[in-house]
């Protein structure tokens, strides 16, 4: 691993994305996200007097969704054109022709790009800070918070790896099609095992067939495989009315985001020393 | 080590199996959205235009988010009024989320007094004005909706079933089943046949019944337990037969046509102990005296015979777990918080728990459980 080599990409890659007008776009909107829960809050709650937690739960519901989900888009947009436009303006020839691997190469944009989206997470923070302490004060804002944000952080960042599986296989538009269908579907993949439970309990006192046990199987099987990325979705555990529960299993959520990022790196990086330039 | 780099992607797959299990074994459940759902008034701003399309899609999360509360033995659903509110905000004619949220929320929720709220959302508040029912508020669904009846079908049932359920002296039972016949006849007139052939051809005729035998002046009055259990056993069954193998529920409804069986036979067996007792001038103090055999308990608990006195800890129970429900989330809703403690939970209930009940109350929660104890039904002995 050519350590230095690798972070020459990543710093040029957080410069060249830091200045993409798309980043700029969507912080706005998220910003604006923000204070559009800061609106609703005061719509539905109204003069009543014991509404405060409903107010801070709308804000927090509002802000911290649109951090994740405009930070997805976020992500996505950039993380697909990244290796494409080296590709496309062929700058990628000059960069290759260094002492620098393609699995370096990619290692080095994902770097970059994942410090881009954590920088843009944080400004994004700071503006939902700024509502919610607005409404609630600034004693309303507490560790909670930050461990949902730091999570939609890591969240973000497996995203960058997702997108960055397609900005080496495919054209930014289908790579952005893909990376959001995939992203979507991370959040919904509990519900395939869920039904593999579903279909392998007896109903009305019939047992289900061997069938129903290897498609339960398979539909394990693909819920691990495809990113889980509500493992990392505490957002609704802030706006609960039940406190959250510490200790959370942090190192394997954490453990998980490494190894899930370590695997998509590779496919980037096999898919991309396999591309004829 | 030509292999190296595809056994370590492989090894890196295998090793996410292991991971996800221990984090979905050790992260806490995610609470439910719709502990979200914004307030009513939000849902119809942010709805814009596309209310029964989004009263479709919080429907049917609804229905999960009921049966998983339901299956963690909650005696209390968080937020289920809000819920078919915002529903029947969204859709004020869809009457079956009326009448469901009236169900879940009388039978599951214990809650009844909100299900009543709920169905005069929808049909306007059925009062008595000069001995006659009547329509004093005007309800949301269009009166010509050809379902609406089922929203005053479902009004009496949850006084014929929850409310007198609820009773603890005879005259407020009768009085409930009084309230509940009288919508029958009410039913009868404002949902004719002709006009909404879907109703029961029976409003009439059961309204009759409840109304002119149900009093504290009935000639018949020995009739009326067996009366009203008949009815409420009817309901129930209805509700069992619409309700499918699968659903969890059904246990929910079972557990309660056995309730009422359970009842029934408790009603018979003490009728004729009343008999016996009449003519030997004492208690009897054996089944086999009055009754020929020991009866035989619905909810597979037993019948126990106590200072001359019949008990059924199983319905005792059972009865015992709805009040102190329904009395907790009242608490709840007056005061935004749970009674601090059992005894406080059971001086709402102005009743004594008998011996043979054990009751356990989480004040964190506010969830109620009442079990029968068999073995601890002793008589008391002479004072």
């Amino acid at each position: 691993m050519n350590l230095p080599a690798i972070a020459a990409v990543a710093s040029n890659t957080f410069k060249e994305s830091a200045r993409n007008r798309i980043l700029y776009a969507i912080v706005g909107a998220t910003l604006a996200a923000c204070g559009l829960g800061y609106v609703l809050a005061a719509i539905s709650a109204g003069d009543d007097p014991t509404s405060m937690p409903r107010r801070l739960r709308i804000i927090a519901n509002t802000s911290l969704s649109a951090i994740s989900l405009l930070g997805t888009l976020c992500a996505i947009f950039l993380g697909t054109n990244l290796v494409y436009q080296e590709v496309e303006r062929k700058t990628v020839y000059t960069i290759l022709a260094r002492p620098i691997g393609r699995g370096e190469f990619i290692v080095g944009k994902f770097a970059g790009l994942a410090a881009v989206v954590v920088a843009a997470v944080l400004v994004m923070a700071l503006g939902f800070a700024v509502f919610y302490a607005l409404v609630g004060g600034i004693d309303a804002l507490s560790l909670k918070h930050a461990i949902a944000i730091f999570y939609t952080a890591v969240e973000l960042v497996v995203v960058v790896a997702i997108a960055l599986v397609f900005s080496s296989t495919a054209n930014p538009i289908e790579g952005a099609i893909f990376a959001f269908v995939l992203t979507l579907a991370g959040h919904a993949t509990k519900n395939l095992d869920a039904l593999g439970k579903e279909i392998t309990t007896p109903h009305a006192g019939v047992e289900p067939g061997a069938l129903a046990h290897v498609m339960a199987k398979v539909l394990h099987a693909i819920y691990v495989v495809l990113p889980n990325l509500e493992n990392f979705n505490l957002r609704e555990q802030v706006t609960a009315e039940k406190p959250l529960e510490l200790p959370m299993p942090h190192a394997e959520i954490l453990a998980y985001a490494g190894l899930y990022t370590a695997l998509l790196l590779a496919i980037a990086a096999f898919f991309f020393k396999r591309k004829t330039l | 080590m030509r292999f190296a780099k595809p056994i370590a992607f492989l090894l890196g797959v295998v090793g996410l199996f292991p991971l996800q299990a221990r984090i979905d074994e050790r992260k806490p459940e995610r609470p439910s959205s719709l502990l979200y759902t914004p307030d009513r008034r939000l849902m119809k701003v942010i709805a814009c235009g596309y209310g029964p399309f989004l009263a479709d899609l919080v429907w049917i999360q609804s229905t999960g988010y009921v049966i998983r509360e339901f299956r963690s033995g909650g005696s209390h659903i968080e937020h289920l009024y809000a819920l078919y509110d915002v529903i029947t905000e969204l859709d004020p004619q869809y009457v079956d989320a009326y009448v469901m949220g009236a169900v879940f929320l009388s039978a599951i929720g214990n809650e009844p007094d909100r299900a009543i709220e709920l169905l005069e959302k929808g049909e306007g508040r059925i009062a008595e004005v000069k001995g006659e029912m009547q329509e004093v508020t005007e309800g949301r669904v269009h009166p010509k909706h050809k379902e609406r009846w089922k929203l005053l079908n479902e009004t009496a049932a949850v006084h014929l079933v929850t409310y007198a359920g609820y009773a603890t002296t005879l005259p407020e039972r009768y009085e409930e089943i009084r309230t509940g016949g009288k919508l029958y006849l009410y039913a009868a007139k404002r949902y004719p046949l002709t006009e909404y052939p879907d109703a029961p051809p029976w409003y009439q005729k059961m309204g009759e019944g409840l109304t002119i035998r149900g009093g504290p002046n009935d000639p018949y009055r020995d009739m009326t337990p067996s009366q009203y259990y008949t009815v409420v056993e009817q309901v129930w069954l209805a509700r069992v037969l619409v309700t499918p193998a699968s659903s969890p529920l059904l246990k929910l409804y079972e557990r309660r046509y056995a309730e009422i069986e359970a009842r029934k036979v408790y009603e018979d067996v003490v009728a004729k102990m009343g008999r016996w007792k009449q003519k030997h001038g004492v208690a009897p103090t054996r089944f086999e005296d009055f009754y020929g055999k020991v009866p035989e308990d619905p909810l597979g608990v037993g019948y126990f015979l106590v200072d001359g006195k019949l008990v059924a800890p199983a319905l005792d129970a059972s009865v015992i777990e709805r009040q102190l429900a329904r009395d907790a989330n009242g608490y709840h809703r007056a005061n935004e918080r749970w009674p601090e403690n059992k005894a406080a939970l059971v001086a709402l209930a102005h009743r004594e728990i008998p011996a043979w009940v054990w009751v356990d109350y989480d004040e964190k929660t506010g969830r109620v459980r009442a079990e029968p104890r068999p073995a601890l039904v002793q008589p008391r002995g002479p004072k």
